[in-house]
């Protein structure tokens, strides 16, 4: 009933934690346990020996009983003790194995992903020769399934390239940059990279943006596949209509919305949008499922929240909000979460 | 394609373990002009490149037995191909810590599978 409370530094039967998390967990313990035991027996002793009674009444044989009684108590705590200790080594031992299990399978999918890169690389490489006439020119005919493959190329490069994402996010392996951005800069280039796909689908693409710059601390990069992802669902799945990027501000936050006037995301769907592998709706859309979750995952690095507001027919909004850095000129503050 | 001076035409130096991986890149680099070396392993891109100094090397980076680090390692130790340009072309761009890519010497890194276009622009602005 011993309740130190640092363990690794004395030496003694019981096999060193294996790390301080370990260590704080049991040191934990041994303070709940003997509060546990500690506290009910002295108030047995207190009631016994003098509320109820007094000393008196352990004279004789009485004494011996409750001495007895004591050392059986007392032998039952620490068989107890130990059991339970061991319930919790075992638990600790089971965590590791999983959260090896889990690093195991992040390290396998990177890769699976790499090693599908080589070859797609050569796919890729001498579709593009093809494509391009290096090996003589392509009669009409002969360009179609040449631009089939390379469409078919690309999709597998976004997925291989969104899995390594992914298992990179998983691990914690990805780390944000921090640049100072605005976010509207962030929020053009991504509408001028998709332009050409909204007026082929006939959809019309607004930009809706406040005057005054909205400044924060992130990942360029990162924040622009948040919403090249969004604005690649939005105008995916978008018959007719528009889709309007939108920026407002206030002190703290930054609310980026992207929103359409598709089909609607119904309401039992709206749950597991965010989740791996989960695609709604039609199945014959192209898209690895993955889409989603990196941009939950890369707002959420960002001490962002992401959700999605839908009603089957009526369109749907997705907001992004983004937590505003302090004014420009406060040194050290850029670390500053939310 | 290119006018009659096919003397003066640059020496561009492949490296890569695949050899499908080279192929497609030798007909690339060759529509724009440049004459082409291949090496399949690191050893062999050591001695061509002493051999022959190309005006460029395009480095895979994840190769058998000696990757391409390496020999950019090799490479700028040796005083006949220290000035040689490098180009990494590999699987693992985005993995590459800046530090291994500062420490590699090399211009640019171009991510495989690679856009034509960018390739093109990163070894033209290398040969300019």
């Amino acid at each position: 009933m011993s309740a130190t409370s640092v363990p690794p530094a004395i030496p003694s039967d019981r096999p060193a934690p294996a790390d301080p998390q370990t260590g704080r967990l049991m040191s934990r313990f041994n303070v709940a346990f003997s509060l546990m035991s500690a506290i009910p027996l002295l108030t047995c002793c207190y009631l016994i020996t003098v509320r109820f009674f007094s000393f008196s009444v352990l004279l004789g044989a009485n004494g011996v009983y409750f001495l007895l009684a004591l050392v059986i108590a007392l032998l039952g705590l620490l068989v107890g003790h130990e059991l339970i200790r061991d319930i919790i080594r075992q638990l600790v031992e089971a965590n590791a194995k999983l959260a090896k299990l889990n690093d195991q399978q992040a390290g396998f999918v990177s890769n699976v992903a790499h090693e599908f890169r080589s070859p797609l690389a050569v796919f890729e490489g001498a579709l593009d020769n093809l494509a391009d006439g290096l090996y003589g020119p392509l009669a009409g005919e002969q360009q179609d399934p040449v631009q089939m493959c390379q469409r078919e190329v690309d999709r597998l490069k976004r997925l291989v390239s969104d899995l390594l994402d992914l298992s990179r996010i998983e691990a914690g392996k990805l780390t944000m940059q921090r640049n100072r951005l605005v976010l509207q800069d962030v929020l053009r280039s991504v509408g001028r990279l998709f332009e050409g796909l909204a007026k082929e689908r006939g959809l019309t693409l607004v930009l809706e943006l406040p005057a005054e710059p909205v400044m924060l601390v992130g990942d360029r990069d990162r924040l622009q596949q948040v919403f090249m992802n969004l604005l690649a669902n939005a105008l995916k799945f978008t018959g007719d209509g528009s889709v309007t990027i939108r920026l407002r501000r206030d002190a703290h936050t930054a609310e980026a919305e992207v929103t359409d006037t598709g089909p609607g995301i119904a309401e039992a769907d709206l749950e597991r949008i965010f989740d791996k592998f989960e695609r709604v709706g039609s199945q014959s859309e192209e898209g690895s499922g993955l889409g989603l979750p990196i941009a939950r995952d890369i707002v959420e690095l960002h001490q962002g929240r992401i959700r999605v507001e839908s009603r089957v027919g009526q369109g749907s909004r997705f907001l992004v909000q983004l937590p505003i850095s302090p004014p420009v000129g406060v040194a050290g503050a850029v670390r500053e979460g939310s | 394609m290119r006018t009659s001076e096919t003397t003066t035409r640059q020496l561009v130096l492949l490296v890569d373990d695949e050899q499908s991986m080279l192929k497609v890149l030798e007909r690339r680099l060759k529509s724009w002009g440049y004459r082409v070396l291949l090496a399949d392993h690191g050893l062999e891109a050591l001695r061509l490149a002493k051999q022959h100094h190309p005006d460029l090397m395009l480095l895979d980076v994840m190769m058998p037995q000696m990757d391409g680090l390496e020999v950019c390692r090799r490479l700028r130790a040796m005083k006949e191909t220290r000035g040689i340009p490098v180009i990494l072309v590999t699987v693992k761009a985005t993995q590459l810590s800046p530090e291994e890519i500062r420490g590699s010497g090399a211009l640019k890194v171009v991510g495989k599978p690679y856009e034509s276009e960018e390739l093109e622009e990163a070894v033209k602005a290398a040969l300019a």
